[in-house]
C-alpha cells in the first residue's frame, strides 16, 4: 500500500499540516538568524571597562572592603549590648511560665483526684499544644540556623565578587599598561578587536585566538603583542583550572602624532 | 494571523531567554586609548650564505641602508646589535628554530634576519621579519638583483616592514629631483630620497626653473631660458628626450599635473601678468583660471585634483590662496606674515606646506587648507624654501642656507629628523619628491 500524503488536500489533516509547516519553518528561520547573528541580534555583552584605570580608582573598587569592615568593627560593642537584651528577656519570658505553671499546679492537685480523666483529656491538649510550641521553637531555630547559613553563604559569595572585582581591575591595570600600538600606524577610531582566550590558575593567557578581527591586520597584531606581554597575569583568586575571557581592544583615545 | 502572533511570540522568548546573563563564568573586558611608542626593532647582522669574505661588504651595506630607513622613519627604536646574544653565523630563518627569549632579553619587539649570496654580478637576498612576541614570522621576502641594486633592495623590504608594522608602506624607495648650478651650468639632478644614487638629468648654460614630477614618475616638467624665453618643457627619464609644452611670449613657469595626469596647471604672462592656466591633456586648449591684475604664481593641486593651491599678491602681499580647479571659490589661506610663498598640498591633503618669511628668513610651515593651525616647522639659519611633501604626507624635502651654500634636506612634517641629502659642492635647489612608485 503506496502511503498519500498530499498537504495540499483540502483535508482538516492537511490544513493542519501546513499551518504547522509555516510555523516551523518560521521557527527554524528564526533559530538560524539567532545562531547567525546572535552577536548583533542580542544585546550586546557588557564588556567591562573601569571608568578609568588610575590608582585612585583603583582604592575606590575597593573600597567598600575597608569600609565595611569598620562598620563591624563599630557595631562590635554595641552587639553584646543586643545580646543581653536579647538573653534578658528570655530570662524574662522563661521566669513567668514556671510561676502560672507553680500557681497552676496546686490548683489542679486539690481536683487531682476527682478531675482525673479530664485532666487527662487537658494534658493531652496541652501535650499536644506544648509539642506544638516545641516544634515551632525547633521551626523557628531552624529557620535561624538556615538564616545564618545563608547569610554566611552571602558574605562569602560577596568576598568571592569583590574578590573577582578586585582581580579583573588588576589584570585591566596590567593589559591596559601594555596595550601599546607602534608610531605610524594606520587605523581608523572605529577599529575594533576582540580576542578571546583562558587564563589559567598560574595566571597564564592561554589559548588566545580572535573573536573578530580588525581587517587592519598591523592592530591586529600590535594588540595580541599586548596581550603576550602581559601573560602571565598573577594567578586568580577562583579556584577554577581555567576561566574564559573576551577582551575588546579599539584605538580610540589614542594619541596620534 | 494568530500563527504569525504565536511565531512572534515564541521568537520574542528565545530572544529574552537567550539575553547573556551577567555573571563570573567568563571575564569581559574593554580597552581603548592605547598609548604610541617607537616599535622597538633588532636588526641581526645578515648571514653570507657563500661564507666568501671579500661579500661581507654587501652584507654591511644592506644592513646599513635597512638601519638608516627605519630610524630616518622616526617609527622604529633600532636596538643596538652590541647586545645581541644570538651569533648570526648560526642564526636560524625557521621560526620554530629561533630563540626567540634571546630577542625579548634585548628589549625587541620585531627581528629582522636576512641571508644573501653573491654569483658574480648576480645576488640573492632573502629578508625575515619576526614578531618575536608572539614568536612568529610577519612576512618573508627573496630578491634577485645586480651588486648594483643592494640598496635598492634594502629599501625595497624597509618598504615591505614599515607596510607590515603601519598598514603604510614605507617611502624608501622615492626619488628627489633638483636643480644644482655650479659655474654657470644648471642642473636637473635625481637621487634616492635619502640623497645615494645621484644621478645627472639634464645640463643646461641656461636658467632652469621648478623641475617637477609627472604624476607617473616617468617625466620631469620644468621651465628652461633655452631658447631665450622662460618657456614649459618636459624630459622623459628613461629616454632623456625634451618635448616643448608651452612657449607663449612672456613667462611660462610652474608646470604642475593633477593627480592622475589628466590636467597640467602652470603660469603664463602672454595677457600682461602671470596667470593660472589650466591645460587638459585631451582639449589641448590652455583654459585661463585667475584673471585678474595681480600675481597669480605657484599652482600646485590637492591630492583630491579638485582644488589648486597657488601664489597671489592680490592683497597687496604674497599669500596662498586656494581654488577650485575651474578657477572659482577662491580663498586665501594664509593671513600670518607678510609674506607666503611656493605652497605644496600634502598627499593626505589634510595640510599644505609653504616657505613664510619669519624674522627677515625664509622657514617652512604647514597649514590647513582653510586657513586654520598654521605652524612654523623650521626654525634653522639661513633661508628655508621651497618644500615638498613626501608620498605618505609624513615628510618634507626643502632648500636651506642653513649652512651656507643652499643644499636639499629632508625631515618630519613636524620638522623632527632633520638631515641633508646633497653633499656636492654646487648650489642644490627646488627639490621636489617623487610619487609613491615602483623605479626600476
Amino acid at each position: 500500500m503506496v502511503l498519500k500524503f498530499s498537504p495540499f488536500e483540502e483535508t482538516e489533516f492537511g490544513k493542519e499540516f501546513w499551518q504547522m509547516f509555516w510555523v516551523s519553518l518560521i521557527l527554524h528561520i528564526a533559530a538560524i538568524l539567532i545562531a547567525a547573528f546572535s552577536r548583533d541580534i542580542l544585546p550586546r555583552r557588557d564588556y567591562y571597562a573601569p571608568p578609568s584605570f588610575t590608582t585612585v580608582d583603583l582604592v575606590t573598587m575597593e573600597k567598600p572592603k575597608p569600609s565595611k569592615a569598620p562598620a563591624k568593627r563599630k557595631p562590635a560593642p554595641p552587639k553584646p549590648k543586643t545580646e543581653k537584651k536579647i538573653s534578658i528577656p528570655e530570662t524574662h519570658k522563661k521566669a513567668p511560665p514556671p510561676k502560672p505553671v507553680e500557681k497552676a499546679k496546686p490548683k489542679p492537685e486539690k481536683t487531682v483526684v476527682k478531675k482525673a480523666p479530664p485532666a487527662k483529656e487537658y494534658s493531652d491538649k496541652e501535650i499536644n499544644s506544648k509539642i506544638a510550641s516545641l516544634k515551632k521553637k525547633v521551626d523557628s531555630k531552624r529557620v535561624a540556623e538556615q538564616q545564618a547559613i545563608a547569610a554566611r553563604g552571602k558574605i562569602t559569595s560577596r568576598l568571592k565578587e569583590i574578590k573577582y572585582r578586585a582581580y579583573q581591575d588588576t589584570i585591566y591595570a596590567i593589559i591596559q599598561s601594555n596595550y601599546d600600538l607602534p608610531a605610524g600606524i594606520h587605523i581608523g577610531e572605529e577599529a575594533e578587536t576582540i580576542i578571546g582566550g583562558k587564563i589559567t590558575k598560574q595566571g597564564r593567557i592561554i589559548e588566545i585566538d580572535f573573536v573578530k578581527q580588525s581587517g587592519n591586520e598591523p592592530f591586529d597584531n600590535a594588540v595580541l603583542r599586548s596581550l603576550e606581554k602581559s601573560s602571565p597575569l598573577p594567578s586568580p583568586p577562583w579556584d577554577m583550572e581555567e576561566m574564559e575571557f573576551e577582551m575588546k581592544f579599539s584605538p580610540s583615545g589614542v594619541k596620534q602624532e | 494571523m494568530r500563527t504569525l502572533k504565536l511565531v512572534l511570540v515564541i521568537v520574542t522568548t528565545f530572544c529574552l531567554i537567550l539575553r547573556p546573563l551577567p555573571g563570573n563564568s567568563k571575564i569581559f573586558l574593554d580597552f581603548s586609548a592605547p598609548t604610541i611608542s617607537k616599535l622597538p626593532v633588532a636588526i641581526q647582522t645578515f648571514k653570507n650564505l657563500n661564507n666568501v669574505p671579500e661579500d661581507a661588504a654587501i652584507g654591511k651595506d644592506l644592513h646599513e641602508t635597512i638601519s638608516d630607513d627605519l630610524a630616518f622613519s622616526g617609527l622604529f627604536q633600532i636596538i643596538d646589535p652590541v647586545s645581541f646574544i644570538e651569533d648570526p653565523e648560526t642564526s636560524e630563518t625557521d621560526p620554530a628554530k629561533i630563540h626567540f627569549p634571546d630577542w625579548t632579553v634585548v628589549g625587541a619587539d620585531v627581528l629582522i634576519k636576512g641571508v644573501f649570496s653573491r654569483n658574480n654580478d648576480q645576488i640573492k637576498v632573502e629578508f625575515h621579519l619576526y614578531d618575536v612576541i608572539t614568536q612568529k614570522e610577519v612576512v618573508g621576502k627573496r630578491y634577485y638583483g645586480k651588486m648594483g641594486d643592494i640598496r635598492k633592495i634594502a629599501h625595497k623590504f624597509a618598504n615591505e616592514m614599515v607596510k607590515q608594522i603601519t598598514g603604510e608602506a614605507g617611502i624608501f624607495d622615492t626619488r628627489i629631483v633638483y636643480l644644482s648650478s655650479l659655474n654657470g651650468m644648471n642642473e636637473i639632478h635625481i637621487m634616492d630620497y635619502d640623497g645615494h644614487n645621484n644621478q645627472m638629468l639634464l645640463q643646461e648654460k641656461s636658467i632652469v626653473i621648478s623641475p617637477r614630477w609627472s604624476s607617473d614618475g616617468e617625466k620631469i616638467i620644468f621651465t628652461s631660458y633655452r631658447e631665450g624665453n622662460p618657456d614649459l618643457y618636459q624630459i622623459t627619464i628613461r629616454t632623456r628626450s625634451i618635448q616643448k609644452i608651452s612657449g607663449e611670449p612672456g613667462i611660462n613657469t610652474g608646470g604642475s599635473y593633477s593627480p592622475g595626469g589628466g590636467r597640467l596647471a602652470y603660469v603664463m604672462s602672454k595677457d600682461g601678468n602671470p596667470e593660472i592656466y589650466i591645460l587638459d591633456k585631451y582639449s589641448k586648449k590652455p583654459k585661463r583660471l585667475t584673471n585678474n591684475w595681480a600675481t597669480d604664481v605657484s599652482p600646485m593641486w590637492a591630492p583630491n585634483g579638485k582644488k589648486i593651491a597657488f601664489m597671489s599678491d592680490r592683497a597687496g602681499s604674497p599669500q596662498i590662496y586656494v581654488m577650485d580647479y575651474k578657477g572659482d571659490n577662491s580663498q586665501r589661506v594664509t593671513f600670518q606674515g607678510k609674506y607666503n610663498a611656493t605652497p605644496d598640498w600634502s598627499p593626505r591633503g589634510d595640510r599644505i606646506a609653504l616657505s613664510s618669511i619669519v624674522d627677515g628668513h625664509f622657514q617652512i610651515a604647514t597649514v590647513k587648507p582653510d586657513g586654520s593651525q598654521m605652524y612654523i616647522v623650521t626654525a634653522n639659519a639661513g633661508n628655508n624654501e621651497s618644500p615638498s611633501w613626501s608620498p605618505d604626507g609624513r615628510f618634507l624635502c626643502f632648500n636651506s642656507t642653513m649652512n651656507g651654500k643652499s643644499d636639499i634636506y629632508i625631515m618630519n612634517a613636524n620638522g623632527a629628523n632633520l638631515r641633508r641629502v646633497t653633499s656636492n659642492s654646487a648650489r642644490n635647489s627646488a627639490p621636489n619628491w617623487s610619487p609613491s612608485i615602483f623605479f626600476e
